[in-house]
């Protein structure tokens, strides 16, 4: 994160409220004029030996209507932390890709929105296609709300709101889609979907095409599958051009209405998400290219049971020996206990000698305004190291509904005392726990007609 | 053990079909769009914009029976932003679907939030007839204070054999120094 947004996020947000509601007075009538939904926590993390922190995490994200069709939309959070140990290194401040003291500033962008055509200006978040990515750019969006055709464009410099590495690249793609119309001139069954897109840093430029096509049927079943090419070709600084592919194809048959069975299947074998700047990162280089896997799930609703049944494998073929292979199943039964849920899951995982398995106990429900859910579980762990070990975890959250005045309450108002605590043993038997309690508060206003 | 597999699977998808009829029975019907329809009031609307009675309801076409309007007539009107609608007509679903569950389409029971993803991806999909799309980023951007987690329990402690099985899979949301943040050599274990 610059330095600039540093500073200058809750300012600014604070301003953005404050200019807001002579703004939302250009709003229709019966629009929501500002939405603003924000929370504040307190947690103690000592959970990592040595380096034992608290820490003060804010977040708020808010809406303004400026206009029928202009809209503005910020959010971001602001964290402080402070050790409680120190391990003599302090460059160590990161965890879980936070650090210690840190701003982040989502999306400050301004949004035009018309029937067939939406345009986002700013820095924002974009569903790319190989997942968010943050963008300080404009995208422009023809089509929507159920139209046959559309396509959209999009540029900009390209970030990430994991923002652990900075990103200095530009990034750009087009996309397009149709849906044929089917009976009575209504929405078809079958989308098609095309896309190019580019990212260019100093190192290089990488390629990207997809093609993708679902249909489905209007009881919950579908089939849908596409293919990605990446291509980061030779350069000066890339000696040998990289070129991957990713297919995937997933169904879903819903036949009645108690039970419905996914299965998919891939192969993964796309070039990095982006050309590092610097070394490949070091999950990228762990991730092995050119493995297959596939996984079916079925999902069952006998009256009030609920009971949930999926795997699949994974395999990695290789020219050297025999393939990597591994699998991986989950189950989960559970059943109505008073004002909620309570079940029972299992889950396991094995590649090539390291693994998982075990399960636990889950429970969720409510008590007048406080809501609860915790699950608690037990797994025996093997590491690289092959060397098995007994993992434990339990988790309990609860938010409480606070009371609101009639006249907050009316328009949309909600307040809640949130508070999460986890514990447990990692496969070394260190013992470990986090715990937090917040506030997390939603408020709108409204202009409804009389 | 194959075989085995195939039969007990074979035996709880013919399980659950039986079940069908009892599950149907016991869950109560929804409160429906005709119940909360004012016609007389609509009937003074459409006057004002001199909109006739065939305009909605499709009487005539081979492919729809009896008179009710297709749910396009109510939406021409009624979605968000549609352009030229009448100015008194509101704009809000729950005008018309006072229960939110008769909207929920049959793809969103049981773990729809752990696979809606690839369905999402189509623009034209239906999400966008509840959804704005606005919507993806509120979620999928969110590290807030005390947001929930998509992971399943134990997912702290028993990733790494997650990462190895799918990889891939991590880089929808994590970028590559994610790992490196913590397993740092000295501070926490491989």
């Amino acid at each position: 994160m610059g330095p600039a947004p540093r500073s200058s996020v809750p300012a600014l947000l604070v301003g953005l409220l404050l200019i807001a509601a002579p703004a939302g007075a250009a709003a229709q009538d019966g629009d929501e004029v500002v939405r603003v939904t924000g929370g504040t926590a307190f947690e103690a993390l000592p959970d990592v030996g040595g380096l034992t922190r608290i820490r003060l995490r804010n977040d708020l994200w808010a809406r303004f209507t400026l206009h029928r069709r202009w809209s503005l939309v910020a959010s971001g959070n602001l964290r402080f932390g402070r050790r409680l140990a120190d391990d003599g290194d302090p460059d160590r401040v990161r965890y879980a890709g936070e650090g210690i003291d840190e701003a982040d500033l989502y999306r400050l962008a301004l949004r035009y929105r018309a029937p067939k055509l939406t345009v986002h200006a700013g820095r924002f978040v974009r569903m790319a296609h190989s997942g968010p990515a943050r963008l300080d750019g404009v995208a422009v969006e023809l089509g929507g709300q159920g139209l046959p055709v559309g396509a959209s464009v999009w540029a900009g410099r390209l970030g990430h709101f994991e923002a652990l590495t900075p990103v200095s690249a530009l990034a750009g793609g087009v996309d397009g889609f149709f849906t044929p119309p089917g009976r009575l001139g209504l929405r078809g069954p079958l989308t098609i979907r095309v896309g190019y897109g580019f990212h260019k840093s100093v190192p290089g430029l990488r390629h990207h095409w997809h093609a993708e096509a679902l249909a489905r049927s209007g009881t919950g079943s579908s089939i849908a599958g596409g293919a990605e090419v990446g291509l980061i070709p030779a350069s000066d600084a890339i000696p040998e051009a990289d070129l991957g592919l990713r297919a995937w194809v997933r169904g879903t048959v819903a036949p009645s209405r108690v039970v419905r069975v996914v299965a998919g299947f891939r192969w993964e074998d796309l070039p990095p998400s982006r050309v590092p700047e610097t070394a490949l990162p070091l999950l990228e280089q762990l991730v092995p290219r050119g493995y297959a896997v596939g996984h079916v799930d079925l999902e069952l609703w006998p009256g009030a049971l609920q009971i949930r049944v999926g795997g699949g494998p994974t395999l990695l073929p290789s020219s050297e020996g025999a393939p990597r292979v591994g699998g991986t199943a989950r189950v989960s039964v559970d059943l109505p206990l008073g004002g909620g849920r309570m079940g029972l899951f299992g889950a396991g995982t094995e590649v090539a000698g390291s693994g998982y398995i075990g399960g636990g106990l889950g429970a969720s429900g409510a008590l007048g305004p406080l809501y609860l859910v915790t699950d608690v579980g037990a797994y025996r762990m093997a590491g690289l190291d092959r060397k098995p070990g007994l993992v434990v975890e339990g988790r309990l959250a609860g938010e409480l509904v606070l009371p609101l005045p009639p006249r907050v309450a009316a328009s949309t108002g909600d307040l809640r005392l949130v508070g999460r605590v986890a514990g447990g043993a990692d496969r070394l038997l260190a013992p470990w726990i986090r715990a937090g309690l917040g506030l997390r508060g939603t408020f709108t206003v409204d202009r409804r007609r009389p | 053990m194959t075989r085995a597999l195939l039969a007990t699977l074979t035996a709880l998808v013919l399980l659950a079909s039986g079940l069908q009829a009892r599950g149907d029975a016991t869950r109560p019907e929804p409160p429906t769009v005709d119940a909360t329809l004012d016609h007389e009031l609509h009937e003074a609307s459409f006057a004002r914009i001199r909109l006739r009675c065939i305009d909605c309801h499709p009487v005539g076409m081979p492919e729809v029976r009896g008179l009710p309007p297709a749910w396009a007539s109510c939406h021409s009107c009624h979605r968000a932003e549609v352009e030229g609608a009448p100015p008194a007509a509101p704009r809000r679903c729950d005008v018309c679907h006072p229960h939110r569950r008769e909207l929920e389409p049959p793809t969103h029971r049981g773990a729809w939030l752990e696979s809606h993803g690839p369905d999402a991806r189509f623009p034209a999909s239906s999400c966008d007839d509840c959804h704005d799309r606005g919507q993806c980023i509120d979620c999928h951007e969110a590290r807030g204070a005390l947001v929930r987690t998509p992971h399943p329990p134990g997912f702290r402690a028993l990733h790494g054999p997650e990462a190895r099985f799918d990889g891939a899979s991590c880089f929808g949301c994590h970028t590559g120094e994610t790992c490196l943040s913590c397993h740092d050599p000295g501070r926490w274990p491989w």
